[in-house]
């Protein structure tokens, strides 16, 4: 009798609608993210190796060791600047071309229906597929690319793009950028076609041309489509793993160790679970922070 | 004018060059045998081109159980994603319960959280609830990973539907369930659409989730199955994996073919309107 | 009427989802009974057969052999062979894919779910001594089949307090592989080959001056310095042939001597004359020997049968040596080797030694190398077996098939072997100062190791 009254009232009736549909993602996320983020912090401040599972002694209190071990044994500052640059290097550049590719996919270009749609296939590639394809482009001895730059005499010699420390990052760098220029020029496209055409030409009347154009009007049109979109891929190469682990598995010479190869590694190859959270931890934190300040500076910006 | 024209036709080149040449060399080296392969300089076409790497590769049966596997866990997750994912975008749209944008945010935040700083732990919540080697596991588990983008986008669907068409609803005598079920979710269908489609192509790309939830090879996925399987122990065979990566491949090119109106527009929509 | 279609999709959807997760859940259960509940079941025909003479047993073997092409036909003959003679024990293969099995397996058991036996390669001791879960074997076999072993293996099968923990079935120093044909159109030999790492380097020389058809440049004389653990082991291989090593006499760690800085060096040249192909994993040294661009290459002994798995035409083309000689040494090398590992607590530990037994039969090794890979046999009392001294592609090898250095045992020791294949990419590819990148090494093996 109550809860049809209850239910009778239509605040309350929606309230709890909202709520019984909200239920089913509540619960998927809690039990399958939130659940194990918090397991994973804590475990990272207990002694949780294999041979603790072995003996049955589980996790223990370890008095902030697994901490005080990455800090120490100088593997993360390293992995942290690896990480940072691989992430601002694949950004900078995706964006830089991804809005050139797509004002030029905008403009009035032959066939631009069937190239945008062309252009998109590197997106639907397997990640693990890309790592195996560009390894073998990129394979010194008989590789395309070797190939190619020996015959335009750029090199003298085979070179092992990703065994040579300098050049390992970069070369998984294109193999992303290959895999993520197109999803990041579709989004720009989407946004450059909400830009009403009046706009260029009233410009264009008032003596504009195309760079002050696409700086004056473009770019500010674009504001919230770059926002989320450079957003995204922040996040998206903060966090690529498995790129890495099938090109370089880490070297040469831990080059290209990033904080998700640190941990991995920590965990699931050394198999201290512990300390593998540890460092999941730090980046965790690393990249709450990022995303804090990008929001801070787009929206001060804004305010500007 | 001119030269623009010119230098924006030879940047296309360019561009179109480093984005579909890879691909085109994969397909030409999957028609090769390996000692084709190697040649350098390398023969641009395939000369004489054979099926055997494909032969081969569809007679080891573990690529098939690889590639089931992978369909159906894709396919489970993104049946799940679009169901729950529709019924809370919902609900995040048309009811203001105080907090939802809180709930909204928070989920959305657990976007940015690497996989690999919650599969340790992710693993063993898996096997307190026996859900460890299990592909429906694995399905939820991909789920609860693109679930919030999801949601998200599909809110943006339903704010743009005005609210006068449930209040008419109302007034025919709908519940609430049956107004969302047959009123509303129709003029929501290229946004499940990709939603679905979106999930799919998160799904079939997995490694990490796979690789260490699943530890019985003959329920693994592609992506795991590939780079445990057939990377080679003693030499690396690139016929067979340039093979595998075409095979991999071409069902998301299908895919991508057929509903990329619906992908395009769903994705782009999110995040035009953000 | 739209609506209702729909509706129906929905409805159509919401079956299928539930039809595929109980189907998953199922597929998951069966899963779960193949692989957890085993013990269980055994136990419950255990108390059945209470009474009668015979037990029967499941063995469970976990192993990645039965996976690959080329070894399946052995392992099947073996399982069929021994249940055969034993009538009452049934062979269970656990399998996993050679890269993902040592892990697999001690996540498995630390699950409470243990195989009975597990076969391996070498590189993966340490971490299952340390895991605890290995049964100790000096009691489980007769000490006539311990001591037939060479006795530098069996202390590397051991650990540190010396007690066994694995029986080898094949094993391997890093040898010289070389391509006769090659060594023909060099002007070279081939019934001479290189003895010591000098005649190696002039050998080198000679063989880099080769073009293939294409005109490609051929290779000289590869060691791997990948990113990778094995690559390390073999790193070590070549400390140990000048001199040097992990550890001082004494048992500390020692890492910046002269003899080490020698073998670096010898690594830095091999790479500046472009003899080298850089930081190459063994797979691609496999794939460049086998299209004919590598002349010789260090190998453990079974690696050959990638380059054939390749290029069939390579065996008639091919013969190796054993550890090359220096100054210092006649030649040494780490021990890689296929091993057999029992499990304690499994009520089948003597079980699962017979079934070790088996497998290393004089019979079961020849047939091995017959059918399958070129081997080196462990005990003294096969080295001499028809099918390895007649062996064209191994013969001149097994007699320094011994030619190993004990190591010691670790839970590190993977992270050890990747910071020494580092090392030899700083001095190669890095360009960095030998002496300056071991004392790096010695500092972070201090810590490591300690």
């Amino acid at each position: 009798m109550d809860f049809k009254t209850v239910l009778k009232n239509k605040k309350n009736g929606d309230r709890i609608f909202a709520i019984l549909l909200m239920l089913p993602a509540l619960t998927i996320i809690t039990i399958f993210i939130f659940i194990p983020i918090a397991k994973s912090v804590f475990l990272s401040f207990t002694d949780y190796k294999l041979a603790n599972i072995a003996s049955g002694v589980g996790h223990l209190w370890n008095n902030f060791s697994n901490y005080k071990a990455i800090f120490t044994e100088g593997d993360l500052w390293p992995a942290i600047r690896v990480t940072f640059t691989f992430m601002s290097m694949v950004v900078m550049l995706q964006l830089f071309l991804g809005l050139i590719l797509s004002v030029v996919l905008n403009g009035s270009i032959k066939g631009k229906r069937f190239l945008r749609s062309i252009i998109m296939l590197p997106w639907v590639i397997p990640t693990v597929i890309t790592a195996l394809l560009w390894m073998w482009l990129f394979q010194p001895q008989y590789g395309v690319v070797n190939y190619l730059l020996l015959e335009a005499n750029i090199i003298s010699q085979p070179i092992a793009m990703l065994a040579r420390p300098a050049l390992a990052l970069p070369s998984v760098a294109i193999a992303a950028l290959w895999k993520q220029i197109p999803l990041m020029t579709l989004m720009l496209l989407a946004g450059l076609q909400t830009i009403p055409s009046e706009m260029y030409e009233a410009a264009t009347i008032d003596g504009c041309n195309g760079i002050q154009l696409f700086f004056h009007i473009t770019i500010p049109f674009l504001r919230n489509v770059i926002r989320t979109t450079v957003l995204m891929s922040i996040i998206e190469n903060f966090k690529q793993f498995p790129l890495f682990w099938t090109m370089t598995g880490g070297g040469p010479m831990n080059s290209t160790t990033t904080l998700a190869i640190l941990s991995y590694r920590n965990a699931f190859v050394n198999m201290n679970f512990g300390k593998g959270a540890a460092v999941a931890t730090v980046w965790l934190c690393l990249l709450l922070v990022v995303a804090f300040v990008y929001n801070k500076v787009f929206t001060v910006n804004e305010m500007e | 004018m001119k030269k623009t024209s010119i230098l924006s036709y030879f940047f296309l080149g360019m561009i179109l060059l480093f984005l579909l040449f890879p691909i085109y060399w994969m397909f030409v080296t999957s028609f090769k045998t390996n000692m084709q392969l190697y040649k350098i300089p390398p023969s641009w076409l395939p000369l004489s081109p054979t099926l055997g790497n494909y032969i081969e590769l569809i007679k080891g049966k573990v690529f098939l159980t690889y590639y089931s596997n992978n369909f159906i866990v894709a396919f489970s997750a993104s049946v799940m994603t679009t169901v729950v994912a529709l019924l809370a975008g919902y609900s995040f749209s048309r009811f203001k319960v105080k907090g939802s944008n809180l709930i909204l945010f928070g989920l959305l935040s657990t976007q940015m959280f690497p996989v690999i700083g919650r599969v340790i732990a992710l693993y063993t919540v898996f096997k307190s609830m026996r859900l460890l080697n299990t592909r429906i596991g694995l399905a939820f588990a991909l789920t609860a990973a693109t679930l919030p983008f999801c949601t998200w986008l599909i809110k943006g669907f339903f704010d743009d539907i005005p609210k006068s068409i449930e209040e008419a609803a109302n007034i025919d005598g709908c519940g609430r369930l049956m107004t969302l079920l047959r009123i509303i979710m129709p003029l929501t269908k290229s946004g499940l659409l990709a939603i679905g489609l979106y999930t799919f192509l998160l799904a079939w790309d997995d490694f990490l989730h796979c690789v260490t939830l699943i530890t019985s090879d003959n329920l693994r996925t592609l992506s795991a199955g590939i780079s445990m399987r057939y990377l080679g122990e003693l030499s690396y065979d690139w016929a067979l994996i340039n093979t595998i990566s075409v095979i991999g491949t071409v069902p998301m090119l299908l895919l991508f073919v057929f509903f990329q109106k619906y992908m395009v527009q769903g994705l782009t929509a999110g995040a035009v309107k953000a | 009427m739209r609506n209702t279609l729909v509706g129906k999709l929905v409805t159509m959807l919401v079956i299928l989802t539930l039809i595929l997760a109980l189907a998953g859940c199922g597929a998951g259960q069966q899963d779960q009974s193949q692989n957890g509940t085993n013990g269980k079941t055994e136990k419950g025909e255990d108390t059945q057969d209470h009474g009668e003479e015979a037990k029967e047993t499941i063995l469970k073997f976990a192993t990645y052999a039965p996976l690959e092409k080329g070894l399946e036909p052995f392992w099947t003959k073996i399982k069929k062979d021994y249940e055969a003679q034993n009538k009452h024990t049934t062979i269970e293969w656990v399998l996993y894919p050679y890269g993902e099995l040592k892990q697999q397996v001690l996540v498995m058991s630390a699950g409470g779910n243990r195989p009975d036996i597990a076969y391996g390669g070498r590189s993966w001791l340490d971490g299952f001594i340390s895991s605890g879960f290995l049964a100790p074997m000096n009691d489980l076999f007769g000490q006539d089949f311990v001591n037939d072993f060479y006795p530098s293996v069996i202390k590397d099968m051991s650990d540190n307090d010396g007690q066994l923990y694995a029986i080898p079935q094949f094993i391997s120093p890093y040898v010289l592989y070389y391509n006769k044909e090659l060594f023909k159109a060099a002007g070279l030999d081939p019934d001479q080959p290189p003895r010591t790492y000098e005649q190696a380097l002039a050998y080198a020389e000679k063989l880099s001056t080769l073009k293939d058809k294409d005109g490609n440049k051929v290779y000289g004389l590869g060691q791997t310095t990948a990113s990778v653990p094995v690559s390390g082991a073999s790193v070590l291989s070549v400390m140990l042939s000048f001199g040097g090593g992990l550890w001082d006499e004494s048992g500390h760690v020692k890492v910046n001597t002269p003899e080490n800085v020698e073998a670096l060096q010898f690594l830095r040249k091999i790479f500046e004359k472009g003899y080298n192909p850089e930081a190459a994993k063994l797979k691609d040294l496999r794939n460049l020997f086998a299209i004919g661009r590598l002349g010789m290459y260090f190998d453990q002994a079974w690696g050959i049968g990638g380059v054939f798995a390749m290029n069939a035409d390579m065996k008639s083309k091919v013969a190796c040596v054993g550890p090359l000689a220096t100054s210092k040494t006649e030649g040494l090398s780490t021990l890689e080797a296929t091993i057999l590992m029992v499990f304690k607590d499994t009520d089948k530990e003597k079980e699962a030694a017979d079934l070790i037994e088996f497998i290393v039969s004089d019979a079961n090794m020849e047939h091995y190398v017959d059918t399958v890979a070129p081997m080196f046999p462990a005990r003294k009392s096969q080295e001499n077996l028809d099918k390895f001294v007649n062996n064209p592609i191994i013969k001149d090898a097994v007699k320094d098939a011994n030619k190993v250095k004990e190591l010691k045992k670790h839970p590190e020791m993977a992270n050890v072997f990747l910071d020494l294949t580092s090392s030899a990419q700083a001095v190669t590819v890095g360009n960095e100062n030998a002496e300056a990148v071991l004392k790096k090494l010695e500092d972070s093996f201090k810590t490591l190791l300690k």
